[in-house]
């Protein structure tokens, strides 16, 4: 069931109450809510990539990809 | 690139095909994250599959049974267990990380490791938490504060 609150709770009590409501989904429904698929730019146009080492990733990731997307440091 | 979102059912049908190919792997990243119940949203599938070449040779008949495109380069990649390997030829976009930062190897976090769901192995939120720490990328410092709040939140109700 849905609970409300009138007024302003601390951000740790609403954060509070988003986990707890996150935890007493069924495990179907995590997963459903959760994965959202939306074109990225690059990074979906190629069938694989593959990088012999993840400093090789991490380069490519800030060389290549719009900054935007939040793959760099 | 897959055309729709991962769903429960292509999470079953993973895990149901790599259990019966004997695959050793485990969830990571915010994908893991989300299986403990962390309420955020992401867009592929993370693995952290064993370093060994019989258990790369299994991966590659498993993607093959879920319906990936593979060719002769992806395959010896996985076999071989290149660090990061990015496939978005499938049902699902799926990375396979075989040496993600901050983890030291494969054993000592599937040590960790909790079966959640009665069939998905997924690392400790804790080794996930510093695996996103080693990463450094500006996407994991935006999640972090949270995952972190969600980890003590767990560990404080006993889960």
């Amino acid at each position: 069931m849905m609970r409300y609150f009138i007024g302003k709770g601390s951000e740790k009590r609403l954060r509070e109450i988003e986990f707890d409501l996150s935890l007493k989904k069924p495990f179907s429904r995590k997963i459903d809510d959760a994965f959202i698929k939306t074109y990225k730019p690059v990074l979906d146009d190629a069938p694989h990539r593959i990088f012999n080492t993840m400093r090789d990733y991490r380069n490519w990731c800030r060389s290549e990809l719009p900054s935007w997307l939040g793959y760099g440091p | 690139m897959a055309l729709e979102s991962f769903s429960h059912k292509n999470a079953e049908k993973l895990a149901g095909v790599f259990k019966k190919h004997g695959i050793n792997y485990l969830f990571i990243g915010k994908t893991g994250a989300i299986l403990y119940g962390f309420p955020d949203t992401t867009q592929d599938i993370d693995l952290f599959p064993q370093k060994d070449r019989g258990n790369g040779k299994k991966i590659v008949a498993a993607l093959k049974e879920l319906d990936f495109e593979t060719d002769t380069a992806l395959e010896k990649a996985i076999i071989a267990g290149k660090d990061f390997i990015q496939i978005r030829g499938g049902p699902f976009d799926l990375d396979l990380i075989f040496a993600p930062d901050g983890i030291e190897s494969y054993q000592e976090a599937k040590s960790r490791s909790h079966i959640l769901g009665g069939k998905y192995p997924v690392a400790h939120l804790a080794d996930i938490i510093r695996s996103k720490k080693s990463a450094g990328r500006k996407r994991d410092k935006e999640t972090l504060p949270r995952l972190i709040d969600f980890y003590n939140y767990l560990t404080k109700k006993g889960g």
